[in-house]
């Protein structure tokens, strides 16, 4: 074979080359039509049923436990699920059928307050007598007495647990407060009389442990355990007690056999942590799980079309801000922040950003807290008055104004889309708008530090109370109140009816405080996302109650 | 002699290993601390006053400098403590102990599948150079270099879970109606062996097959590239040319000869990929919910919770060197040649 054969030879095409090619491009051509042939017909679907027992409720959670002990949970829903489900606390509110932006579900009413572990309550001026059940128990079989409550809130104070900040703010001061006047009564004494006592006894951060197991795992170093039930749940009073834990995989609590109260119709509620939301739809949908939390908003619509699913949604008073520092430029001036209000587009961020499962919120305090008043609102979106403020505000056309970084968490979809949104309509102000994303740390520690320029977080305060809502974020002493907003004459009637007896009085001072934080903006209020679970068909007895956490002894499958 | 020789290699590595967990532990102090993000506002939450968050700071050392965080951590250290994570209130070196067989598991599994799968692969491209097999195994390599590890396993669980239901859902190592199982070994496979449970064998091997798949098709592709390049050299060689000449069969050639001694440079990329996959297969355990170091590290990081990261780094290191240290002891065993 010669050169010019061997080059003919290589480049030549052949017959066998052209079907070769011929084959594979067919083959790659009927890969979308098969994949299509596959997909199941939009508009249908599969009839899944449960793969999991009637007696037993398979909940998908977003993450694992952080501390078991009651007294120091903060972030984790899960956790403070479970110790909410096997402690029952002194106080519980009412349940009643709701209705909350026209949206009807069983919830609570916030207002009403009835007796859990105590059978019944007194209240007088200065303090509230406590009267517990006749034969309660912890798991264990120790009886609950009134000295062991009193122990369990002792713990609360001299640990410093986070729960010791609420019942200071109910003017509880110190545990020298809280007493068994014998062996079935406890009494609570305030420095002042307030409504918010009993609400704050409802949390399960007061839930008291035996005084028996906490003296069994104390040190010299730590009198009171923390360490010890940081990392194990102590035994517990409630309808449930945990069963099993295996970090990073479920939390298995089964029923109470001794419980004082209707026994749950559930046998055993696994908590399978599944981090991701995604994974958690798919579990649901084949039926694997019954129970998904924190559903991804944007796929609710089309949960909704499943027959096999229902979509529980729950207008609530949570807010999601936009938090403007205002000690930091632009946002120091108030023209500025009131321009801010007026260009944000509030429509897209309730429909598209959270597909209609957010309500309006035009106040600090929102749709179903008492007091809620939307009548102050004037910042419908309007880029003109934003450019006439923005003017006013020494920045016409945004001109000289500061660079804007608007900092939302990185893991947190609707944040960045709202962000993004955002600033769109800023640009058009002339302002420089960037978005900056953090990991949760690092924004959490900035926000707390008071260091962020503008931002965009969420609240939920877990006592339906305006005053107890307005303390923690418009009060200029707040620790919380990160924005840096003061307002004496905001102050000035937090402090006198935070602490008030007189409902009326209060409701009608919190239209006033509304309207005065509406007209300094020192937040924008963007929405107020509903809460929203997605269960089975089958899956019954869901009661929203404002903590967010679910009450597994209400539940059960048909 | 050659074996005292290996013995003393084998000890100076060892010893080796202290000093190199100390420099990857300095790092990852400094890197940790020097990053944005404290584990206390994480803990303490908002409902605390700024003189408590402050206090709690104290506590944990981190309003002290640097080299004395340092010093600290080293004493507790010494007496066998890797601290207590922010995120789980627990030992950091418990959340290790506990999630370390999960990875382990996975990671072992799909290596000896990947294994499986990409030597005799490697070996049959090398051996029919261009042909359909060789452009096969070259694609297959492609894909595993380049395709996301994260949508080869959504993709696997949609089709596999959630359109044919023929294998579970992303719950873990168990299903989601689990058998409680108190763990011997923590590997769920073995301690099912070990109790004769075999409903609960059966719900580990079937959580395995999809993860595995997903590990199994990434890891596989350096492997396969290694295996048919040594291979194709070593079958070039003289000896083998020589051996063949000499009547022997093709397979013990090829076995024999070309492999053994193509096998060196396979196994350190197999050292090198098990190493990585050990210690970086979050993405599969995101994915699958899989309860295992890679989510445990993921977590610790977003959380800045500095005891678990410095402690997933000081683990995954002290493995990177175990495995190297096996690696070489057993490169010396196979090449007379190697001496140390």
């Amino acid at each position: 074979m010669n050169d010019r054969d061997i080059r003919d030879r290589l480049t030549a095409v052949t017959r066998r080359d052209v079907l070769k090619l011929g084959a594979a491009a067919v083959a790659l051509g009927a890969i979308d039509p098969l994949l299509v042939a596959c997909e199941p017909a939009h508009g249908t679907q599969q009839v899944t049923t449960s793969k999991t027992p009637s007696d037993t409720l398979v909940v998908a959670v977003e993450g694992d436990i952080d501390t078991f002990d009651p007294a120091f949970t903060v972030g984790s829903k899960p956790a403070q699920t479970t110790i909410q489900n096997t402690f029952d606390q002194l106080t519980q509110y009412q349940q009643i059928d709701k209705t909350v932006a026209g949206v009807n579900f069983k919830g609570v009413d916030t207002e009403s307050i009835n007796g859990m572990l105590a059978g019944d309550y007194q209240a007088t001026a200065n303090s509230v007598v406590f009267t517990l059940r006749q034969g309660l128990t912890y798991q264990d079989g120790t009886p609950i007495t009134a000295p062991l409550i009193a122990d369990g809130y002792r713990r609360v104070f001299e640990s410093k647990g986070i729960s010791y900040f609420l019942l200071q703010m109910a003017a509880v001061p110190d545990p020298d407060h809280i007493r068994a006047l014998d062996n079935t009564r406890v009494e609570i004494r305030m420095d002042a009389p307030n409504l918010l006592l009993l609400k704050n006894n409802t949390m399960h951060n007061t839930s008291s442990l035996d005084v028996k197991d906490v003296r069994a795992h104390a040190t010299s170093t730590d009198p009171w355990a923390t360490d010890y039930f940081k990392k194990h749940l102590a035994p517990g009073n409630g309808p449930f007690i945990l069963d099993e834990y295996v970090p990073g995989d479920r939390i298995v609590l089964k029923a109470n056999p001794n419980y004082y109260g209707t026994k749950p119709k559930l046998a055993k509620v696994i908590q399978k942590i599944v981090p991701d939301a995604n994974e958690r739809e798919l579990l649901l949908k084949r039926g694997e799980v019954d129970v998904i939390m924190v559903p991804p908003v944007k796929d609710l619509n089309s949960l909704k079309q499943d027959s096999n699913l229902q979509v529980l949604t729950f207008p609530n008073p949570r807010n999601f801000f936009l938090e403007m520092n205002n000690k930091v430029a632009p946002f120091d001036k108030k023209e500025v922040r009131q321009a801010v209000s007026y260009a944000i587009p509030y429509d897209s961020i309730v429909k598209d950003v959270f597909h209609g499962y957010a309500q309006t919120n035009r106040s600090i305090i929102g749709n179903g807290m008492p007091s809620s008043d939307f009548s102050f609102w004037k910042y419908n979106t309007d880029l003109k008055k934003a450019a006439d403020l923005l003017s006013a505000g020494g920045f016409p056309k945004g001109q000289g104004a500061p660079a804007i970084t608007i900092t939302v968490r990185a893991d947190w979809e609707e944040a960045e889309r709202s962000a993004i949104l955002i600033q769109s309509n800023l640009k058009q102000l002339g302002l420089n708008v960037s978005i900056q994303k953090l990991a949760f740390a690092p924004f959490n520690e900035q926000e707390q530090g008071k260091k962020l320029q503008v931002w965009i977080d969420e609240w939920l305060s877990w006592v339906n109370d305006p005053w107890y809502h307005m303390s923690w974020i418009v009060k200029s002493d707040s620790p919380t109140n990160y924005v840096s907003y003061s307002n004496p004459q905001v102050d000035s009637l937090i402090n006198k009816f935070t602490l008030s007896m007189d409902k009326e009085a209060r409701l009608t001072a919190s239209k006033q405080a509304q309207q005065l934080v509406v007209e300094d903006a020192p937040l924008a209020f963007l929405c107020g996302p509903n809460w929203n679970v997605v269960v089975r068909k089958n899956v019954k007895g869901y009661v929203y109650y404002n903590d967010e956490l679910n009450r597994y002894a209400y539940m059960y499958k048909e | 002699m050659a074996a005292s020789r290996l013995l003393l290699y084998a000890a100076r590595r060892v010893l080796l290993i202290v000093p190199v967990l100390l420099v990857a532990l300095l790092l990852t102090f400094a890197l940790t601390r020097v990053v944005p993000g404290n584990p206390i506002d994480r803990v303490s939450g908002p409902y605390i006053s700024t003189e408590r968050r402050a206090e709690l700071k104290h506590l944990a050392y981190l309003d002290r400098p640097f080299y004395e965080q340092f010093a600290f951590y080293l004493r507790d250290l010494a007496h066998g403590s890797l601290g207590t994570s922010y995120t789980t209130a627990q030992d950091v070196s418990k959340d290790l102990r506990q999630r370390f067989p999960a990875t382990f598991e996975l990671v072992t599994y799909a290596m000896l599948l990947s294994v499986l799968v990409a030597i005799p692969l490697g070996i049959v491209a090398a051996i029919k150079k261009d042909s359909w097999i060789d452009q096969a195994a070259r694609v297959l390599s492609v894909l595993g270099v380049s395709m996301p590890i994260f949508w080869l396993g959504l993709m696997l669980l949609y089709v596999f879970f959630y359109y044919l239901d023929w294998l579970p859902g992303p719950v873990g190592r168990t299903g989601s109606a689990i058998q409680s199982a108190e763990p011997i070994t923590g590997f769920l496979t073995l301690d099912a062996v070990l109790k004769g449970n075999l409903p609960l064998l059966g719900q580990a091997v079937r959580a395995l097959v999809l993860p595995c798949l997903t590990l199994a098709f990434v890891t596989m592709a350096p492997i396969a590239r290694m295996t048919r390049a040594t291979m194709a050299e070593v079958l070039q060689s003289d000896y083998v040319r020589t051996a063949r000449s000499l009547g022997l069969p093709f397979r013990v050639v090829v076995l024999r000869h070309g492999l053994k001694n193509a096998l060196v440079p396979i196994l350190t990329v197999i050292a090198a990929v098990y190493g990585y996959a050990l210690g970086g297969e979050v993405l599969v355990e995101i994915i699958f919910s899989w309860p295992g170091l890679g989510l445990y590290s993921y977590n610790a990081i977003l959380n800045s919770d500095f005891p678990a990261i410095q402690g997933f780094v000081l683990l995954v290191t002290f493995l990177y060197m175990v495995i190297y240290l096996a690696l070489d002891l057993v490169t010396a065993a196979l090449d007379p040649r190697v001496k140390y």
